[in-house]
């Protein structure tokens, strides 16, 4: 690595680096207990980035700083730009609700909690309806596709063919009466099954590719930065 | 007394899809009311109501970690190294956390200056409220600012960087061409000739508040918790995910391996479209078999992929649209019930 000064952070960032990713790619010869450190080490750091991504950006400025009133910064004279809204104080409705979850603790009062989880299981539910609904509307209008386009004999048979995959696939699910033996659910489930075979190969095909990325990307790391920043110690 | 709890329980999951459903619903006005007039709030409220969990997953974690490692249970040093990579990097966000809070604040207050000059001129024009000592405060808070800079004491003073020095001596400037400006609008106050003036404070204070942004920024890069936190991240964050998911390339190929054979007819179909997929997203080299390769994957992926997962989606959204009304109404058996836990 040109230009990267030995021992200082950015090099033991490096070094650090690829360490890490040796000890993860040593999970391929068998389970060792250098890989579980670092496993561990990686839900630690996750945990720890996860659990205060959502104080620092939603709840220390949107609720708990106006509610302090410490997003109010005094003029030079000691007066404020605005006053403090009370509604802020609003705020202490639902932070109270929600530490109702922390009665899980006490096998006693448990039930507390039971009172905030099923209330956000219910609002889980309230936004399914409208998620799944925006979701799918326009993708079931994408799926009225003209069976013949005019002056395209190759989108006309492109479209057929869509269709025909949809209502195969469609027909494998639907369990809504019985099927005869030979009867045409039972041949179009059939071919709904090919279609959806081919649908999960080149799913698996596109996610393979995006891992070999991944790999492609380490494998350069250790070639192009980690080597060179560690034959930096013998040089 | 467990009835009256369930039903209490059912109540409250009940209330909270209520207004979630109802504002889908609903048109946004009926007669005077205006529906989703307080929706951004009630959101607010639900994602805070959530939010208060965070505490409960750090309670779980100590507690499940503690506990092997003060038994000495197995596997206690890999619950030991998760708990020092949690609390120092928890220290680290925190120190972080507070650098950038300052750091906002002190931006807000210069922002503020400019507000603040106009506010003063306009109460002075409405209701005669003396200027000076308000002017003086700004004068003076300019100048503790420059202090600051000069003795390398505050949040402003970015210790011996590239280009901080330059930042630093332009800030010195701005806040006393600033200060020189509010001298002169105090004069001309007095005058009652005061427009041109004002614009020039107003620019001078502009000015100061993109140098101070430029000052802020340089400072909490330099800083400690910052770089820290970059080489925690970049050091072992990043390599030690992108290796955990790059791991996985190795398993699906293996497992691809095993279940690609030509044994069955599905097998078949399965295998062709992936190689297709695959071969087709190599750009070149030894495996650029075919350049009509990526046209094929692109149909593939648009008229067999699109349809078959949109009816699969279909088929599971009109289920889960089921399953949404079954535990909005609490007609779904759950393990909140605690009449049904206990049988």
């Amino acid at each position: 690595m040109i230009g990267l000064e030995l021992f200082s952070l950015q090099w033991f960032e490096i070094f650090c680096g690829g360490f890490c990713v040796l000890a993860i790619f040593s999970f391929l010869a068998k389970e060792n207990p250098f890989y579980r450190i670092f496993e561990h080490l990686f839900i630690g750091i996750s945990a720890a980035i996860l659990i205060m991504e959502p104080i620092r950006t939603f709840l220390w400025p949107q609720a708990l700083k106006p509610l302090l009133g410490m997003d109010r910064i005094p003029f030079p004279d000691g007066t404020y730009p605005e006053p403090y809204a009370m509604s802020y104080l609003l705020f202490l409705v639902p932070m109270g609700f929600g530490l109702l979850y922390y009665f899980i603790l006490s096998p006693r009062h448990s039930w507390l909690a039971q009172l905030v989880i099923g209330f956000s299981l219910g609002v889980g539910a309230g936004l399914s309806f409208k998620g799944i609904i925006v979701e799918m509307t326009p993708q079931l209008t994408d799926s009225f596709r003209p069976l013949y386009v005019v002056g395209s004999f190759g989108e006309s048979l492109n479209n057929i063919f869509f269709i025909f995959v949809l209502l195969t696939v469609f027909s494998y699910f639907f369990f809504s009466f019985k099927r005869s033996p030979n009867g045409l659910m039972v041949k179009s489930s059939w071919i709904g099954r090919t279609m959806m075979m081919g649908c999960f190969g080149a799913f698996f095909g596109a996610t393979i590719m995006a891992r070999m990325a991944l790999l492609v990307e380490r494998l350069q790391f250790m070639i192009a930065q980690w080597w060179p920043a560690l034959s930096q110690l013998w040089r | 007394m467990t009835r009256l709890r369930n039903k209490l329980i059912a109540f409250f999951t009940f209330i909270g899809g209520l207004y979630f459903f109802l504002e889908y619903i609903l048109p946004a006005h009926i007669g005077g009311l205006e529906f989703g007039k307080y929706h951004e709030q009630i959101s607010l409220a639900v994602q805070l109501i959530g939010l208060m969990a965070i505490g409960l997953g750090l309670i779980n974690i100590f507690r499940v970690h503690g506990v092997r490692i003060l038994k000495l249970q197995g596997g206690w040093f890999n619950s030991f190294v998760l708990l020092l990579g949690l609390a120092f990097v928890l220290v680290l966000q925190l120190l972080d956390f507070r650098r950038s809070e300052q750091r906002s604040d002190l931006l807000l207050e210069v922002k503020n200056f400019s507000l603040f000059v106009n506010r003063v001129v306009l109460e002075y024009e409405q209701k005669q409220i003396d200027y000076r000592p308000r002017l003086d405060a700004l004068i003076d808070r300019l100048g503790v600012l420059k202090t600051q800079v000069k003795n390398s004491s505050s949040l402003l003073a970015t210790g011996k960087q590239l280009d901080s020095e330059r930042t630093e001596a332009q800030f010195v400037r701005s806040a006393e061409g600033a200060a020189s400006a509010t001298e002169q609008l105090k004069g001309a106050l007095w005058q009652n000739n005061y427009r041109e003036t004002k614009k020039i404070t107003l620019d001078q204070l502009a000015l100061l508040q993109s140098v101070t942004q430029e000052l802020l920024d340089l400072n909490y890069e330099a800083s400690p918790a910052r770089r820290w936190g970059n080489f925690v991240f970049n050091g072992f964050f990043t390599p030690l995910g992108s290796a955990m998911f790059s791991l996985l390339a190795f398993y699906i190929v293996s497992a691809a391996y095993r279940s690609f054979r030509f044994r069955s007819w599905e097998a078949v179909v399965l295998m062709i479209p992936a190689l297709i997929v695959m071969l087709g997203q190599i750009p070149h080299g030894p495996l650029y078999v075919y350049s009509g390769l990526p046209e094929i994957r692109r149909w593939l992926l648009e008229y067999l992929n699109t349809p078959a997962f949109r009816a699969i989606f279909f088929g599971s959204a009109i289920a889960g649209l089921a399953m949404s009304i079954r535990i909005w109404l609490s007609l779904e058996k759950s393990p909140l019930n605690t009449e049904e836990t206990k049988q």
